[in-house]
Order: C-alpha cells, then sequence, then structure tokens
C-alpha cells in the first residue's frame, strides 16, 4: 500500500455538513483492492433513526446518491473509491 | 422474469430472514445476489447491444468481465472532473445522474460482494445488508432509466472492452 491520503483529502472526505439529516459519521481508510490496488474505503455510518427495516428502492436511490456526493469529493484523487453504509450503534 | 430479477427477489429474501438473528450466510448470499442482478442486468444488455442473435447472446455475456465492467462504471464516474478520462469525447455531458448512480451502486456492490464471499473475518449486520440490496433495487430501476442513452451505449462498449484503451 503506497499511497497516503493528506489531512485536508481526508477532512473533505469526512465532512458532514450537506448530509447531517442521514449521517453520523463518515470514517476513511487506504487499504488494497481484490485485485490489489490501492483504493479509499468510506464507510457512512447512518443515522440510528433512519429507516433501513427492509430493502426498498426509494431508500437505494437516496443511498446511491448520498454515495455519489461523497465519491465526487474524491475526484481529484489518484486512487478510486469504495462506499459502504453502516448504521450507527451497529458498527 | 430474468435472473437479474430473480436474484434482485432473492437478495431481498435472505436479507429479511431469521428477523431476530440474521445467519452470516443469509447476510453474505443476500450481498452476493444483489451484486450479481446488477451484474447480470448490464451485460444481459449489454450482449444484446452486441448482437441480435439470441443464440449468441449468453455466450457474448459470458466474456464480460467484473473488472472491466468497474474500471468502466469509474471512467462514468469520473466524466464531471475538470479533465474527464479517456473516452471523455465520447460521453454526452453531464451523463445522467440515472447512469451515475447505477455505476456507484456496481463498484460498492463488487467490492462488498468481494468481503461477503472470501472475507470471514468480517460479521456483517442487517443494516449494511439491507442497504447494499437497497441500492441494487435502485440501480434496477435507475438503469431502466438510463439505458437508452448514449452513455449507456459507451459505458457497455467500455465493460465490453470493445473501445480502444487509447
Amino acid at each position: 500500500m503506497s499511497y497516503k491520503l493528506d489531512d485536508e483529502s481526508r477532512s473533505r472526505l469526512e465532512d458532514l455538513s450537506d448530509l447531517r439529516d442521514y449521517v453520523s459519521a463518515i470514517r476513511v481508510q487506504v487499504h488494497a483492492s481484490e485485485d490489489g490496488q490501492d483504493e479509499i474505503q468510506v464507510l457512512i455510518s447512518l443515522l440510528s433513526s433512519f429507516p433501513i427495516a427492509d430493502p426498498s428502492a426509494e431508500t437505494g436511490k437516496l443511498l446511491n446518491s448520498i454515495a455519489t456526493a461523497v465519491r465526487q469529493r474524491a475526484n481529484d484523487l489518484p486512487v478510486s473509491t469504495v462506499i459502504s453504509f453502516s448504521k450507527e450503534g451497529e458498527e | 422474469m430474468s435472473l437479474a430479477s430473480d436474484l434482485l427477489d432473492q437478495a431481498s429474501t435472505l436479507a429479511t430472514l431469521d428477523p431476530m438473528r440474521p445467519k452470516q450466510a443469509s447476510l453474505r448470499r443476500a450481498i452476493s445476489a444483489a451484486y450479481y442482478s446488477v451484474f447480470h442486468l448490464l451485460i444481459d444488455e449489454g450482449a444484446r447491444r452486441i448482437s441480435t442473435n439470441v443464440a449468441l447472446q449468453p455466450y457474448i455475456a459470458r466474456s464480460f468481465q467484473h473488472t472491466a465492467i468497474k474500471e468502466a462504471a469509474n471512467k462514468v464516474m469520473a466524466q464531471s472532473q475538470s479533465s474527464p478520462p479517456w473516452p471523455g469525447p465520447l460521453f454526452t455531458v453531464p451523463v445522467e445522474a440515472e447512469l451515475i448512480s447505477v455505476c456507484n451502486a456496481f463498484v460498492d456492490l463488487q467490492s462488498l460482494r468481494h468481503k461477503a464471499d472470501y472475507n470471514t473475518a468480517l460479521s456483517f449486520k442487517r443494516a449494511e445488508v439491507v442497504a447494499a440490496v437497497s441500492r441494487a433495487q435502485a440501480a434496477h430501476q435507475d438503469w431502466a432509466v438510463a439505458r437508452a442513452s448514449n452513455n449507456a451505449s459507451v459505458f457497455l462498449l467500455l465493460s465490453a472492452k470493445l473501445l480502444p484503451d487509447r
């Protein structure tokens, strides 16, 4: 693993300002993907009040839009980004 | 029902089994089925675009590679950059939000699928699995909107490695 995320980029990726209605925390780390490439792993923790008991396309669209917004913050970084979701208190 | 739709239904069923104590096997298979539902959605469409010969389409679909689709999806998502990567000139900008959403979901589900199928050190929680299945459901709906676009065609051709690397 050779890529090191600088503090400014990390702060930008972990910024909650536009997402506070849904997200309690964003955590970022760099790791090697299955094909050996460095990638940024972003774990988005949803608020405990976020309704996610059963799968739904409506919820999925909201999650995909959150993922898109966070991924765009990494647009200028030289490695790819992978995003996953958890729920506050269940990480 | 198509294989892609059946896999999506299977993912939803597995994600909600055993309400009090979900089995890791069910949660892991739910993630895998969710990913493969989107994978088959895309490769079936790609095969149909490449040949109208129905007998050939399963063989064409078989030639799609997971990594190539991921790389194509990353290129679609990177088209909003100030200097978008090749094949930037072939895309119509701005890229449709629905196609970007499909690409987002595909890349993330593929990574999650690797963990679900191979990393037994991890323990999956239901919420993250429901999130993954929901994202796959949304991807199916968004693909229905985006599939007719020029950008969807470029994405599928890139995924099939039918465009030069430049």
